[in-house]
């Protein structure tokens, strides 16, 4: 398979990225779209609308670090896969970026559908969440507190966590 | 613009699914947005164990400074109006016993007769002002205090944070004509010293053995050191003796650890009551290489 032809992806912003076949199929889109349009279709760039340049080779070269990973596994195992949230360390330095960036990584991945990638910046954004207050959280996201006080009381109220 | 807000709700849902249930609930508390979908999705009902719903309050919190989380219970409590019963949390009346501590009493009175026994509530609430700010507890000032009681015996206590770990260090000065020793420390030492250490064997022995070294002092002054071997808390009893007086100071330095430390009430290694489990002891070369006294001053 690696010695089919390279694969040219053309990002949202108009720039040709050549990648090779097996690491652009790391993304089930494209290799659906190999599969079904066929090798000679894919003389031509494929057209990646939702993803810019730089967030596409950002994806391409997480595809590239883990080309030789088996096939993501059988989905119905999701118990067992939820509950950890241990990044391995290269993916780890590799969702090292700013929050614009883990985000449009996580959208991409999920239109591309790169299943293991979605998963990495899923933790990712999960383990920012952990162990943080709801003003932390707001902090952390940019979020506004758009409760009102008498909601606040209301939803205290209806918890119960507080012994009065 | 917040780029998490701005997922699609299936991406904030497989995000969330990597979240244990008392973050979701936090998150859920953070915006009306993730407050409605958590609603239409997700049980985001507090889990019953406690350390989870520890875990949770713990965290809420540190968003509002006018309650304190029972280690016992694990609900938030409104801590200001608890003074009178030493911060603790209402539900204390029905905890089991060796889950109701009271960590060393400081006999202190900065105004009148008042007794501050040192709770582990009070314990998180300086530990938690100091970290957070006075809004969320109680001072260090709180714990400091120096004066004679109403024996006329000169008593003192200041507690410092070193290293996250909080320390109390207490002193009492008796003086005493001769042979009265045994008399003052039975009656005045045990309110001060490790709670712990009465279960000890062989402590009966210890005021009088101790009063008899006295008596055959041949030198003017005498240290003793003696530390408690389940929690934290070292004693040092120094003894000056001139030709019908003695001068005993008893210092005790307690630490009482870190906020984040022992969550849960009951593996606290202090507490007082009717046990239903032995105490855990410490490793014999620990204790005798620990020096909370150097720790407090360094």
């Amino acid at each position: 398979m690696s010695s089919s032809k390279p694969l040219t992806l053309s990002s949202s912003d108009g720039e040709e990225i050549l990648v090779d076949r097996e690491v652009a199929e790391r993304s089930i889109l494209i290799k659906n779209m190999v599969g079904d349009l066929g090798e000679e279709a894919m003389e031509e760039p494929i057209p990646i609308p939702n993803v810019n340049a730089a967030v596409l080779k950002k994806v391409i070269e997480w595809c590239i670090h883990h080309k030789h990973d088996p096939p993501s596994a059988n989905e119905d195992d999701s118990d067992s896969r939820k509950k950890s949230t241990d990044i391995e360390e290269w993916d780890q330095k590799f969702m090292q970026v700013d929050q614009e960036m883990l985000f449009e990584i996580i959208l991409a991945a999920n239109y591309l559908d790169i299943k293991a990638l979605l998963d990495v910046g899923c933790k990712t954004v999960a383990n920012m969440i952990k162990g943080k207050s709801p003003e932390e959280i707001r902090k952390t996201f940019n979020i506004q507190n758009d409760f009102t006080p008498e909601e606040e009381d209301q939803i205290r109220r209806e918890n119960e966590w507080a012994e009065e | 613009h917040s780029p998490l807000l701005n997922l699609p709700t299936e991406l904030v849902l497989e995000i969330t699914s990597f979240l244990d249930n008392e973050s979701q609930l936090l998150l859920s508390l953070s915006c009306k947005r993730f407050r409605v979908l958590f609603g239409l999705y997700i049980n985001v009902a507090l889990p019953q164990d406690k350390l989870s719903k520890l875990r949770f309050s713990r965290l809420l919190e540190l968003d509002c400074p006018q309650y304190l989380t029972c280690r016992s219970c694990g609900l938030l409590f409104a801590w200001r109006g608890r003074k009178r019963c030493h911060y603790r949390c209402p539900c204390h009346r029905s905890r089991p016993y060796d889950e109701n501590e009271v960590m060393g009493t400081l006999a202190i009175r900065p105004r009148g007769i008042y007794i501050i026994r040192v709770t582990r509530e009070i314990i998180d609430l300086v530990l938690r002002a100091y970290e957070y700010g006075p809004a969320y507890g109680l001072p260090l000032a709180f714990l400091s205090a120096s004066g004679k009681d109403y024996d006329g015996y000169l008593r003192e206590s200041e507690a410092r944070v070193v290293d996250g770990q909080l320390i109390l260090a207490t002193r009492l000065e008796v003086e005493t004509e001769s042979g009265r020793e045994l008399a003052i420390m039975s009656t005045r030492f045990n309110s001060q010293i490790c709670l712990h250490l009465f279960e000890e064997p062989g402590w009966k022995e210890r005021w009088p053995t101790l009063a008899q070294n006295i008596m055959q002092m041949t030198g003017s002054e005498k240290v003793e050191v003696f530390k408690c071997s389940v929690c934290d808390t070292d004693h040092r009893v120094h003894i000056t003796k001139t030709e019908n007086r003695t001068k005993i100071v008893l210092n005790v330095w307690r630490n009482y650890g870190r906020r984040q430390d022992n969550m849960l009430s009951h593996k606290q290694a202090f507490f007082f009551g009717f046990r239903r489990a032995p105490l855990l002891q410490l490793d014999a070369d620990t204790v005798s290489q620990r020096d909370v006294q150097a720790l407090f001053e360094s």
